[in-house]
C-alpha cells in the first residue's frame, strides 16, 4: 500500500529526484523515518551509491584510546556533533566479558574489539578460548557482530606456543565498503614461522598464511591496510612486510626509513611514505609513494611537497580513510608537557587541504593514546555490513 | 528525411504547433519554445506534428502552467520569433519560477513534475523536485508527514528503534 500522496501520484524514480536533491543528510535521515516506502527507497543500495558518489563521506572526528578507555572526539560540525551525542562510543551495547573489551582498530565507521587476555576462560559467547573473542561494531547504529573462531585445522600449528598477545586489524573489503577483513596475528617468538589469519565478512571463512620464520620476520609491528595489502613493520629500519589479503601472499617492500608514517597512496596500488622535513624554517610534509607490486628496483616518487601552518610544532601521526593525521602545538611548548592541548589537523590527499579536525588536552609523558579517524554516512545513510 | 529535419532546424523559431491537452485543449506555440521539451524536439525532428501534438496525460490546467514556463524560458530563440518579448534577465526567470510553483497544492506541484517528465524538460523537472526537496528540508517527520499527507505506517516498536538508530538526525 503506497502510505502518501507522494508516492502515489509520483513513480518511485520521481520520488528518487526529489530526495537526491535534499542536500543536508539529516533531512534524509528524517525522511527516512517517515514511513515505510521513503525508508525502504532512502535507503536502497541504489539511492545510496548515487548519495555516497554526490556528497563526500564525512569525517566525524577522532576515537582516542587509552589503556582500555575510548572516547571520541567530534569533528567541528553539525553531523559530527549530533552522532557524538547519539552514538555509543563506550561500547556499552556490547554483552559483558569476563576479560573485558578492547578496541583494536577503526575503520570505515566499524569497531574491532576483542576481549583483553587470551587466557583460558569461559568466555559468555560460548566457548574456551586460546584466541580472544572478536567482535566487529558499529556504535552509531549500537550493533555488533561476533567474529567466528578461527577452526582448529588452522590454528593446530600454533596452539602447542603459548601466545600471550595477538595483533589485529580491519581492513576495508570490496569498492563499497560493504565488507571487511579481520586480520589476526598472534605474536609467537622469534624463531616461529610467522602465521596471519585473515576473515573476509563477504564469505564469512578464516584462512591462514605461514611464513617461514627469518633475521626480517623476528619482530613484526604497527599492522596497516593499504589498498587490499596489509603490512608489518619489521625489525629491520627497510623493510615491510607485505600480506596480499586477497590471494595471501607475503612479500617484502624496501622503504627508506621507518621513521615516518607509511599508508596508502591516494593512487590504488601505491604505498606512500611522509616524512616531515623543515625546510628554512618551514615545517613541510613531503610525500613519496611507489607501486606496492613494483618489485625491489622500484625507485619511490616525490609527489607532493606539502608546507604546514607556521607556529606549530608538528607530528604525523597516520594515513587511513583518505587523510594524513598530523598533531600540532603551539610554539614552543613541548610535546610530554601536561594540560597542553593538542590539535588535530587532516591533511586529504585527494585536494591536499590541511584542515583542523579537533583538539584534546595531553596528560603528559606517561600517556600515549592511539588516535583513529572515524569516517562514515551516519545511519541509516551508509551500506551497513554488520 | 534529412531534409525535413534541416528545414524544422533553420526557420525553427517562427514556426507554430498546437499542443493539445488530456481534456482538449489547444495551445499554439513556437517552434521553438515547444522544443525545449525534448519529448516535443524529437517529434518535430520526426515531422509529425502536422496534425498538433497530443499529450494524453497532461491537464490542460498543467499544460497552461508548461506552455507558460516555456514561453517564459525559451531565451535566445525570442531572437527570432518577432512576436516574443526580449530573453528574460536570470533574475527575472528566477522570481517566476518561484511563483509558479510557490502557490500550488502539493497534488498540482505533483502533476507539473509528472508532466516535466513527461515532456522531458530537464530544467522544470529540477525546479519543480527542488520545490518538493525545499518543502521537506527542516522538517521533523511528524512535520513531512503532515505536509506531504503521509501515513504513519510504522508500529510504535519500529518507530522507537528507527528513532534511536538515527537519533543524530534529531533534536532532542
Amino acid at each position: 500500500m503506497a502510505c502518501s500522496l507522494l508516492l502515489t501520484i509520483l513513480p518511485e524514480e520521481l520520488v528518487v529526484e526529489i530526495l537526491i536533491r535534499l542536500t543536508d543528510l539529516a533531512d534524509l535521515a528524517r525522511a527516512a523515518s517517515a514511513c515505510k516506502p521513503l525508508r525502504r527507497l532512502i535507503t536502497s543500495r541504489a539511492f545510496l551509491a548515487r548519495l555516497h558518489a554526490l556528497h563526500a563521506k564525512p569525517l566525524l572526528g577522532l576515537l582516542h584510546l587509552e589503556r582500555d578507555r575510548c572516547g571520541f572526539l567530534p569533528a567541528a560540525t553539525d553531523v559530527a556533533a549530533a552522532v557524538a551525542r547519539a552514538s555509543d562510543f563506550a561500547f556499552s551495547f556490547l554483552p559483558d566479558h569476563a576479560a573485558g573489551w578492547r578496541l583494536r582498530d577503526v575503520r570505515h565507521g566499524l569497531a574491532l574489539l576483542s576481549s583483553s587476555s587470551s587466557s583460558s576462560y569461559l568466555s559468555p559467547l560460548g566457548d574456551r578460548g586460546f584466541f580472544p573473542d572478536v567482535v566487529v561494531c558499529d556504535p552509531m547504529r549500537r550493533r555488533h557482530v561476533r567474529i567466528p573462531p578461527i577452526p582448529d585445522d588452522l590454528t593446530a600449528g600454533v596452539r602447542r606456543i603459548a601466545v600471550e598477545h595477538f595483533d589485529y586489524l580491519l581492513a576495508p573489503a570490496g569498492r563499497d565498503g560493504s565488507s571487511f577483513r579481520v586480520v589476526c596475528r598472534p605474536k609467537l617468538p622469534k624463531q616461529c614461522d610467522v602465521t596471519i589469519f585473515v576473515f573476509s565478512s563477504g564469505a564469512a571463512f578464516w584462512r591462514a598464511a605461514v611464513l617461514d620464520a627469518c633475521a626480517a620476520t623476528e619482530k613484526l609491528s604497527l599492522p596497516q591496510s593499504v589498498h587490499g595489502y596489509v603490512y608489518w613493520r619489521t625489525h629491520s629500519s627497510s623493510t615491510l612486510l607485505m600480506l596480499d589479503t586477497r590471494d595471501m601472499d607475503f612479500f617484502f617492500v624496501n622503504i627508506q626509513t621507518n621513521k615516518c608514517v607509511i599508508g596508502e597512496a591516494e593512487e590504488v596500488g601505491r604505498l606512500a611514505v611522509f616524512n616531515t622535513i623543515v625546510d628554512v624554517g618551514v615545517h613541510k610534509v613531503e610525500i613519496l609513494s611507489k607501486a606496492i607490486r613494483g618489485g625491489a628496483d622500484e625507485p619511490w616518487r616525490h609527489d607532493r611537497t606539502i608546507p604546514l601552518l607556521p607556529g606549530y610544532k608538528w607530528r604525523t601521526a597516520r594515513m587511513a580513510e583518505g587523510y594524513l593525521l598530523l598533531h600540532g602545538i603551539v610554539g614552543n611548548n613541548s610535546w610530554s608537557t601536561p594540560g597542553i592541548e593538542l590539535q588535530h589537523f587532516t591533511l586529504d590527499l585527494k585536494t591536499l587541504k590541511l584542515e583542523s579536525l579537533c583538539a584534546s588536552i595531553s596528560r603528559g609523558r606517561h600517556h600515549h593514546p592511539q588516535f583513529d579517524l572515524y569516517r562514515s554516512f551516519p545511519p541509516p545513510l551508509s551500506l551497513s555490513s554488520i | 528525411m534529412a531534409a525535413a529535419a534541416a528545414e524544422a532546424t533553420t526557420d525553427g523559431g517562427g514556426k507554430m504547433i498546437i499542443l493539445i491537452s488530456a481534456d482538449g485543449k489547444r495551445f499554439e506555440v513556437t517552434e521553438a519554445v515547444a522544443s525545449q521539451s525534448q519529448l516535443i524536439s524529437n517529434m518535430i525532428e520526426d515531422d509529425c506534428t502536422e496534425n498538433g501534438v497530443r499529450l494524453p496525460n497532461v491537464d490542460g490546467d498543467i499544460l497552461t502552467m508548461v506552455v507558460d514556463y516555456c514561453n517564459m524560458h525559451a531565451g535566445d530563440a525570442a531572437a527570432a520569433g518577432d512576436t516574443m518579448k526580449a530573453s528574460s534577465t536570470e533574475e527575472e526567470l528566477k522570481k517566476f519560477d518561484a511563483e509558479l510553483v510557490q502557490a500550488l497544492e502539493n497534488p498540482v506541484l505533483f502533476k507539473l513534475i509528472l508532466a516535466a517528465n513527461f515532456l522531458n524538460i530537464k530544467s522544470l523537472l529540477d525546479m519543480t523536485c527542488q520545490r518538493v526537496a525545499d518543502m521537506m528540508s527542516g522538517k521533523t517527520p511528524e512535520q513531512m508527514r503532515e505536509t506531504f499527507s503521509i501515513e504513519n505506517d510504522f508500529t510504535p516498536e519500529e518507530e522507537a528503534a528507527i528513532r534511536q538508530e538515527n537519533a543524530w538526525a534529531f533534536d532532542d
